[in-house]
């Protein structure tokens, strides 16, 4: 006879133990119920819940408290790192005049690196004569890449300027170097 | 009853696990440059915040990272394309960083990536290096870059800037060249034949674009 032979013998052999009526007491329900009655809850859970197991044992206001602590440490920590990644401007900056000839154009701006590439961030002036548009930024010692935004839907680069080398998202940039305690290129 | 005090530190655990994880989430969501949160989608702004991290720790300048990647959010580019142009920019810096020398100043290297990604090989910045040691390589650098994306071939760029440097020509003449191939391309010329002429020109004694205090120089050896 195999092993998994003799072990489905002993499981049916158990089963069949176990299966069989159990003789039991008759059940004295009004004693039982009183007794229950008498049973007093343990001093430590007494309107204190707490999560225990084995050596481990956590109570709600300690849980509470802890969790406070963390939220905490994240809030200060993350204002520490916000304060640590903004940016500073150096003392040494240059004020840069930018101009464009675009006499049908109803609005240009000037983006690049020095404002974040934001269009809102940098309008530009139309003078007077109605054809050219002007801004000037303030702007530290660097290497920029910047270009002109027209009607808030056109990119051009700059016509004065060197040209960068491709932006990786298909419209050409201008290159504005500006040198320490010199004019800019 | 036994059964909740099974359950009961496996619940607590899991309590400070979220706690945790409470934690963590506003320190790495706070590790992101702001600029980033504001301007890109979380995904974009995790994955771009990793590069710059990277570049950061490998010494490199990390402005530079962050406006490309505000640029491309500007331009509307989608999340991948930021990615990939940040880390090519962040790889050109390394490479540029490499072939210019550690002593680079970080206008010159960020430069120098830009001529990389416009096609200038790392072997014409290094000569370039070599040629003008302890001169300023951003002009030069700035103009090779613009004569590529203007469309001159590369070896012709990267020699006629690596000529005019060795025999002693300065940035203002340099930027006139720039100028003169810019007007001549425009004016119907081949951007190579231009960049060519523009080049000699500019070496020969007495050439359009030499002044008196800028006489040719010989080469260096």
């Amino acid at each position: 006879m195999s092993a998994e032979l003799r072990d489905e013998e002993l499981e049916r052999s158990f089963r069949e133990a176990y299966r069989r009526p159990v003789p039991m007491p008759p059940l004295d329900e009004p004693a039982l119920l009183s007794a229950l009655a008498a049973e007093r809850p343990p001093a430590s859970s007494a309107g204190r819940p707490r999560w225990t197991g084995g050596g481990f044992m956590l109570s709600v206001p300690f849980a509470a408290a802890a969790a406070l602590l963390l939220v905490l440490a994240g809030v200060l920590g993350g204002m520490a790192l916000e304060r640590r990644v903004t940016p500073t401007t150096p003392d040494s900056a240059q004020l840069i005049q930018f101009a464009l000839v675009a006499p049908s154009a109803s609005h240009v701006a000037v983006v690049g690196d020095f404002n974040g590439w934001d269009p809102r961030a940098t309008p530009m002036r139309k003078l007077p004569s109605g054809a050219t548009w002007t801004a000037a930024i303030s702007v530290p010692e660097g290497r920029y890449a910047y270009a002109f935004v027209v009607d808030g839907r056109t990119w051009m680069p700059d016509p004065t300027a060197p040209l960068a080398p491709g932006d990786g998202f298909g419209h050409d940039s201008s290159v504005l170097v500006v040198p320490p305690g010199r004019s800019a290129l | 009853m036994r059964t909740i005090g099974r359950i009961a530190p496996a619940l607590a655990l899991l309590l400070v696990a979220a706690l945790a994880l409470l934690l963590v989430a506003p320190l790495a969501h706070a590790d992101l440059d702001p600029r980033l949160k504001s301007r890109l989608d979380a995904e974009t702004a995790t994955a771009v915040s990793q590069i710059v991290a990277q570049a950061q720790a490998s010494g490199l300048p990390t402005e530079p990272l962050v406006d490309k990647a505000l640029e491309g959010a500007s331009k509307k580019a989608s999340g991948p394309r930021i990615v990939a142009a940040v880390g090519q920019y962040a790889l050109a810096l390394a490479g540029a960083r490499d072939a210019l020398g550690r002593e680079s100043r970080e206008t010159e290297i960020v430069v120098g990536a830009g001529a990389l990604l416009a096609g200038v090989t790392a072997d014409s910045l290094a000569g370039l290096r070599a040629a003008l040691p302890g001169r300023s390589l951003v002009v030069p650098l700035v103009v090779m870059a613009d004569l590529l994306a203007r469309r001159v071939p590369a070896p012709t760029a990267s020699n006629a800037i690596l000529a005019a440097s060795r025999a002693g020509v300065r940035d203002v003449e340099l930027l006139k060249l720039r100028a003169r191939v810019e007007e001549d391309i425009r004016g119907g010329m081949p951007p190579g034949t231009s960049a060519m002429m523009r080049g000699r020109a500019l070496l020969e004694p007495g050439g359009p674009l030499l002044g008196p205090q800028s006489r040719p120089r010989p080469s260096a050896p």
